[in-house]
């Protein structure tokens, strides 16, 4: 029996520390589900009954989220090897086996729902699982390396976590609740197509047809306006159901028309630039918009 | 770009793999990096029990506030 224990064959994940494990669960995203599911859940009528079960139900949120992460890395580590924005995730590295990012992601995910089911109860959970299912398996294995239109459809899911938290705090997901998903699944195509402007060569390199790449910039551009007036002009009507009132309907106004003038000026230069700032803009549009709604609600100007 | 561990074989194939007759000392980095994947797991686990113990916490509580019919 031979022993090896020479330090320059070391693989990767031998010395993997739990950040490397963190990283699995794309922070950033994890942050954006809980500050929508924050959002649907303060929008929802009445006061919150139990913030402790509330915050729960965000956590169970979050670990859900992070777990359809999870299971994204996994399906798509050899695309993210392949692009420099991917390149550097735990898996591609070397750091995680892609079996142990599987594992991980099905636990956390089964954990997350369970949770959620105790804390904001069944529609809630159902709603989560849902989402965990709808982007690992409709999403990443069937539309993202298939279509164009992958992340428009695909974009369902990341608008379902305001309804989930709006379903734990209420038990229901009426009509007001789609409202909201309906705002960040307008808001997705034009978000990640000025993404996709400024990836276009790393996308190339791993063959996932996104607009761009398949249609050309122009097309694109055209794509991304045509959205934006839809969402621009979609926005202020959330106020008309009695999630968001007056000061949400005006920022979504003043908000749009600067998004629409991106759109605008992206269609005019034709260059990276603008979509630069108009994928920087989009970020905030989403944030400024659901902070308003959150601010309108707390500060009792609603109605 | 690291080609992951296995990458030849397709994906879930346990690391360990066939028994090769090898041994594999831990280095120290090794086994500091494995102690500090053991520590967070540990902390995972409290963590996940504590929220469950939580929940079930505010649950009775918020059931206790319901007056009787």
């Amino acid at each position: 029996m031979s022993e090896t224990a020479s330090a320059s064959e070391t693989p990767a994940h031998l010395t993997a520390l739990p950040g490397d494990y963190a990283a699995l669960l794309k922070p950033r995203v994890m942050s954006l589900s809980i500050f929508t599911a924050l959002a649907g859940m303060v929008a929802a009528p009445g006061a919150v009954d139990s913030w402790g079960l509330a915050i729960l139900s965000m956590i169970a949120i979050a670990l859900g989220a992070g777990a359809s992460a999870a299971l994204n890395m996994w399906w798509d580590a050899d695309i993210d090897g392949r692009m420099v924005r991917t390149a550097q995730r735990p898996i591609p590295q070397g750091k995680v086996p892609a079996a142990e990012a599987f594992a991980m992601g099905l636990v956390l995910s089964a954990l997350s729902v369970w949770l959620l089911a105790l804390s904001g109860g069944y529609l809630a959970a159902l709603l989560l699982a849902v989402t965990i299912g709808f982007y690992v398996v409709v999403y990443s294995m069937f539309l993202k390396r298939r279509t164009p239109q992958n992340i428009v459809i695909g974009g369902a899911a990341g608008a379902l976590p305001p309804v989930v938290g709006y379903a734990a705090v209420t038990g229901t997901a009426p009509w007001e609740a789609w409202a909201l998903f309906t705002l960040i699944f307008l808001w997705t195509p034009p978000h990640f197509w000025a993404l996709s402007l400024l990836k276009k060569a790393d996308y190339e390199a791993a063959g996932v047809p996104m607009l761009p790449n398949v249609s050309g910039d122009k097309v694109t551009y055209d794509q991304i306006l045509a959205y934006s007036v839809v969402l621009v002009v979609s926005a202020p009507f959330v106020a008309w159901f009695s999630i968001a009132g007056w000061p949400f309907a005006i920022a979504s106004i003043v908000l749009g028309a600067e998004f629409l003038r991106k759109a605008w000026l992206l269609r005019k230069n034709a260059d990276n630039q603008s979509a630069g700032k108009l994928f920087a803009f989009s970020i905030f549009y989403l944030f400024a918009l659901f902070l308003v709604l959150i601010i309108e609600h707390w500060a009792g100007l609603h109605g | 770009m690291v080609d992951r561990p296995n990458a030849d074989q397709p994906m879930g194939t346990p690391r360990e793999g066939s028994p090769t007759g090898e041994v594999h000392a831990p280095s120290p980095a090794e086994r500091a990096a494995q102690k500090k994947r053991n520590v967070a797991i540990a902390l995972a686990v409290v963590g996940f029990v504590i929220l469950v113990y939580m929940t079930t916490f505010f649950r009775l509580s918020q059931n206790l506030q319901v007056p009787p019919s």
